[in-house]
């Protein structure tokens, strides 16, 4: 498959702090490509300086062939763009803000049909200020489109919405992927990565910790299932026990890894008795990308 | 390339915008309006109390400056004004600034002298004395006024009982109210404040909100972006200049004496000036609430000091100063002198050429202060 997007050894810092810390990567055309991790670790600073707003300290860049220095213009007529947090002129409806950011571009697609494809038909004539939170982001991805991009970059479209809307996002989304456009997207939700991506950058602290398709992410963590509860008592000797491969406390909240389930219970529970510890809220679940970020950095991806 | 076509609807996006947003709506047009309806209702037509009185003394003798004292002194209802040139205080006659110009001619110092010494009722000496005639006749009281202190004058100089001639000379001149003088200041003081609010607001508010960021990420440069809002503040003005002078011309009797194309040019540089320093507020400050701060800072002195209300003249001199780095100063005199002295462009060259100045400095910085995000 034909790379679309390489990125080599990208550097940016702000001050004192290195918001992007010499990532590489490289997105096939037709893929669908995500970066998940928490706020601050990178991915809009990545998002943004592939989009010719911000330059790299340090590193190669290539999107579409382009210089991103020197052909800004031909960049931006190729890509489409919906920034983390919706910008919209309050006081126009839907179908002029597609309209009027339409007439930028040589070449735009008319407002109705992307008003069809994100489901805000009935809502053409309403001024932005009145849509809600997920009709707000369904128009941003909309314009995100309005040029006919062969890249669309998406952060963290569904940050803040509801799960239906978010849900009515992703169908939106999917929908996006079967017309084989690139698209790159950021998000701090694991199961959207894991139901959008094809392929997926674990980020924090402005490095990608692993990068591969979800399912191969998780299978790395060797199909172990996880055991989570929170421990009322000490609970530094949980991770000692039978079966117990990996642990990670936080907040109180006990996250066993095993691939011995049985043994682990039973070990889990004599342990509980025996020291006098109450346990509360538990659930055994398979491991998900969740636990891959939890497994990489120690931490959950959002407190 | 369909540029052009995008660029009208850029355009068309931005005047919608406006008429959309009430708050604007009534900075730009109404507050305006009402201002100068109450302030027409108030200051009217009104009976003079003082007269203003232009002296040209082309005698230059002591005589001639004592005359000139006379005048001027306090407890008389005169505002003096000195005229080098004859030519300059008729062309305040006609346009209504002066109710009579008093011209003191070459060999009064001479006459007063002989008269003094040996008195000789058969010799005679004249003033000239222009006065203009308009329908509130101010003009003719003035010539009375302007004789009774002249024979005062001369009376005490030569201890006789005999006058000193007065050759009065009446002039066609426009009455010329509070309301003839207020009705450009406010169409300056309007196209100030919708420039200035108008687009620092506009950008400061869209930056905040990460749209201007947005449009940064499509292939239309700053200046396309820019120019999209410039051109609708422009034509704002446009509405603003005609809504004013209709209000002023129909509901109070203001007669617009120069040419209309001319007020257009001097609207158009005002407009400019303005649109410039709201573009450049807009590139200093941090956030819409700073903005906010700093268009009032920057508007409120000019309000009360650009020569609106009071004429620049009428300050004292240290403000006088402040007055003229103000550009609504020019912007201000430059639409009088063509409204109601019928000013053409030579008359206002230096007024157009200080906006075009300040409009170039201040847009220069504002580029370059330019932030995206």
């Amino acid at each position: 498959m034909a790379e679309i997007v390489t990125v080599r050894d990208l550097t940016k810092a702000y001050g004192d702090v290195r918001a992007v810390d010499g990532i590489s990567f490289s997105v096939n055309r037709g893929e669908v490509f995500g970066l998940v991790g928490p706020n601050g670790a990178g991915k809009t600073t990545t998002w943004e300086i592939l989009e010719g707003l911000r330059r790299a300290d340090r590193g190669e860049v290539n999107v579409a062939g382009l210089d991103l220095r020197k052909d800004r213009r031909k960049l931006r007529e190729l890509i489409g763009v919906q920034l983390q947090a919706t910008a919209l002129f309050e006081r126009l409806t839907a179908r002029e803000t597609l309209d009027v950011f339409g007439s930028m571009y040589p070449r735009s697609l008319p407002a109705d049909d992307l008003l069809a494809l994100v489901n805000l038909e009935e809502k053409a004539d309403d001024w932005t200020e009145k849509l809600s939170g997920g009709q707000k982001q369904r128009l941003a991805v909309a314009l995100a489109l309005v040029n006919d991009p062969e890249i669309v970059f998406l952060d963290e479209p569904t940050t803040g919405l509801d799960p239906q809307a978010r849900r009515s996002l992703w169908d939106v989304i999917e929908k996006l992927r079967d017309t084989g456009k690139t698209i790159m997207l950021t998000t701090h939700y694991m199961e959207e990565a894991e139901r959008l991506c094809q392929r997926v950058g674990v980020m924090d602290h402005g490095k990608i910790l692993a990068l591969d398709e979800p399912e191969k992410l998780i299978l790395n963590l060797e199909q172990r299932d996880a055991v989570e509860f929170a421990a009322n008592g000490d609970s530094s000797a949980f991770g000692t026990l039978a079966g117990v491969e990996e642990m990670n406390v936080e907040d109180g909240r006990v996250t066993l890894y095993t691939r011995h389930l049985e043994t682990t219970l039973a070990a889990v529970f004599a342990h509980a008795r025996e020291r006098g510890i109450s346990i509360e809220d538990f659930h055994v679940r398979n491991a998900s990308l969740e636990d891959v970020f939890l497994q990489l950095t120690g931490r959950r991806i959002r407190e | 390339m369909k540029a052009p076509i995008g660029f009208a609807k850029w355009v068309a996006a931005n005047l919608r915008m406006f008429f959309r947003d009430r708050a604007t709506l009534v900075w730009a047009i109404l507050f305006p309006i009402i201002f100068m309806g109450l302030l027409g209702l108030g200051f009217g037509r009104t009976d003079p109390v003082t007269f203003h009185v232009g002296i040209t003394d082309e005698d230059h003798t002591s005589w001639s400056a004592a005359l000139w004292t006379t005048f001027a002194n306090k407890s008389l209802p005169f505002q003096v004004a000195n005229y080098t040139e004859r030519d300059g205080g008729l062309t305040a006659v006609k346009g209504g600034t002066l109710d009579i110009l008093v011209v003191v001619p070459q060999g009064f110092g001479a006459f007063m002298d002989n008269q003094t010494s040996t008195p000789d009722k058969n010799r005679t000496f004249a003033l000239v004395a222009y006065w203009g005639i308009d329908e509130r006749g101010s003009g003719q009281v003035a010539v009375q006024t302007v004789r009774q202190v002249a024979d005062a004058f001369f009376r005490v100089a030569t201890k006789s009982a005999s006058t000193l001639a007065l050759a009065p000379e009446s002039v066609n001149a426009q009455s010329l109210d509070y309301i003839d003088f207020l009705a450009p200041g406010i169409v300056a003081m309007a196209i100030m404040q919708s420039g200035v609010y108008g687009l620092a607001l506009f950008i400061v508010s869209s930056r905040e909100k990460r749209i201007l960021k947005r449009l940064h990420a499509t292939p239309a440069g700053a200046a396309y972006i820019l120019a999209g809002r410039i051109v609708p503040a422009l034509l704002i003005s446009l509405v603003q200049l005609t809504l004013l002078l209709a209000l002023a011309v129909f509901a109070f009797g203001v007669h617009i004496v120069g040419n209309i194309a001319t007020l257009l040019v001097a609207a158009l540089f005002g407009a400019l000036v303005f649109i410039s320093l709201g573009f450049f507020v807009s590139s200093i400050s941090r956030s819409a609430d700073s903005a906010e701060n700093l268009t009032g800072l920057v508007t409120f002195p000019m309000f009360f000091l650009g020569g609106v209300f009071i004429p620049i003249e009428r300050l004292p001199s240290a403000v006088q100063t402040l007055a003229y780095i103000m550009p609504l100063t020019y912007f201000s005199d430059a639409l009088r002198k063509v409204m109601i002295h019928g000013g053409g462009l030579g008359d206002i060259a230096v007024d157009i050429g200080v906006l075009g100045a300040f409009a170039i400095v201040v847009f220069a910085l504002a580029v370059k202060l330019f932030r995206w995000e």
